[in-house]
């Protein structure tokens, strides 16, 4: 299955966090303005779908909104290991170093 | 203005411009609004005339209370929770019309005025035309970040980065519904392309 730039970006991320589960606004900061709060979530959104990531509403009876929190699935994890490899040789092959 | 008039003038204009909806603000605004505003409906501080008939014995009221407890006090606490809940249940104009008149009956130079958390009108509103699915992984977490954002520059004092976050929660909230409609047409398309040729 096809992953975009943006949604690499976050598997990458949520790969690094080794396991914990991160906030959309965490993600935005991390990511050097590659990612937006105002898309980040429909990117989220069709992860979840995709089944690479898995969502679940926060549990702090002190927040009046409650925020999502999202972790990546094994399936998330081999897809941007394929996307990491492949983009590697791609690279390798147009001369570009990364 | 006497002291005394003063002192509950500026009680009555903290307990409402409190850090412009920051948590404790809107916890207190929920709580309020749940143990007064629908459990006890009962509470009839303003009466139900659309001429403010209720509006000195009201004034009254909360001056008396307000003016007799000491700050923190479960009184001032509740007495704040009855205000909030009362706005909640009136509708905004009738708060703003309560709120200007008893600012002028105070001779307060500076308006008062009711400031809630950005937000929560434009996602119910958009909430309606959008799928559950949808509203619950994307507007409102979209609009649960943007209120830590929010606050947290509300707690830094970086006013220009809230008022910033404060107008970009409907922008945000706007393309992000646009966005959304378009990747769900474009995902209606697609698959009928990959059909038709069945």
């Amino acid at each position: 299955m096809n992953i975009t730039r943006k949604e690499a970006i976050i598997l990458g991320q949520l790969a690094a966090s080794a396991g914990s589960e991160l906030y959309g606004l965490e993600m935005v900061k991390a990511s050097n303005d590659e990612l937006k709060l105002g898309t980040v979530y429909v990117t989220l959104s069709r992860l979840e779908t995709k089944g690479f990531v898995e969502g679940r509403r926060e549990e702090d009876p002190n927040r009046t909104v409650p925020r999502r929190l999202y972790k990546i699935t094994g399936a998330g994890r081999r897809s941007y290991m394929a996307w990491s490899a492949a983009m590697a040789v791609y690279n390798h092959e147009i001369g570009v170093t990364t | 203005m006497s002291d005394e008039v003063q002192k509950t003038a500026s009680k009555i204009h903290s307990s409402f411009t409190t850090n412009e909806g920051a948590p404790a603000d809107v916890k207190a605004f929920q709580e309020g609004l749940h143990k007064y505003g629908r459990a006890n409906k009962n509470l009839d501080i303003f009466g139900s005339d659309p001429n403010l008939k209720g509006l000195k014995q009201f004034q009254h009221q909360l001056t008396v209370v307000v003016d007799e407890a000491y700050e923190g006090s479960v009184v001032e606490i509740t007495t704040r929770m009855e205000i909030t809940a009362r706005l909640e249940a009136e509708a905004d104009l009738f708060a703003n019309v309560f709120l200007k008149r008893t600012s002028q009956a105070l001779g307060l130079k500076r308006g008062v005025k009711v400031e809630r958390a950005p937000g929560f009108g434009t996602r119910d509103f958009l909430g309606h035309f959008c799928q559950k699915n949808f509203r619950e992984r994307v507007l409102e977490p979209l609009h649960a970040e943007a209120l830590v954002d929010y606050q947290d520059a509300l707690a830094k004092k970086d006013f220009s980065r809230a008022k910033h976050v404060r107008y970009m929660i409907y922008f945000w909230m706007l393309t992000t519904m646009l966005k959304g409609a378009l990747s769900w047409v474009t995902g209606k398309l697609s698959f009928k392309v990959g059909t038709s040729g069945d």
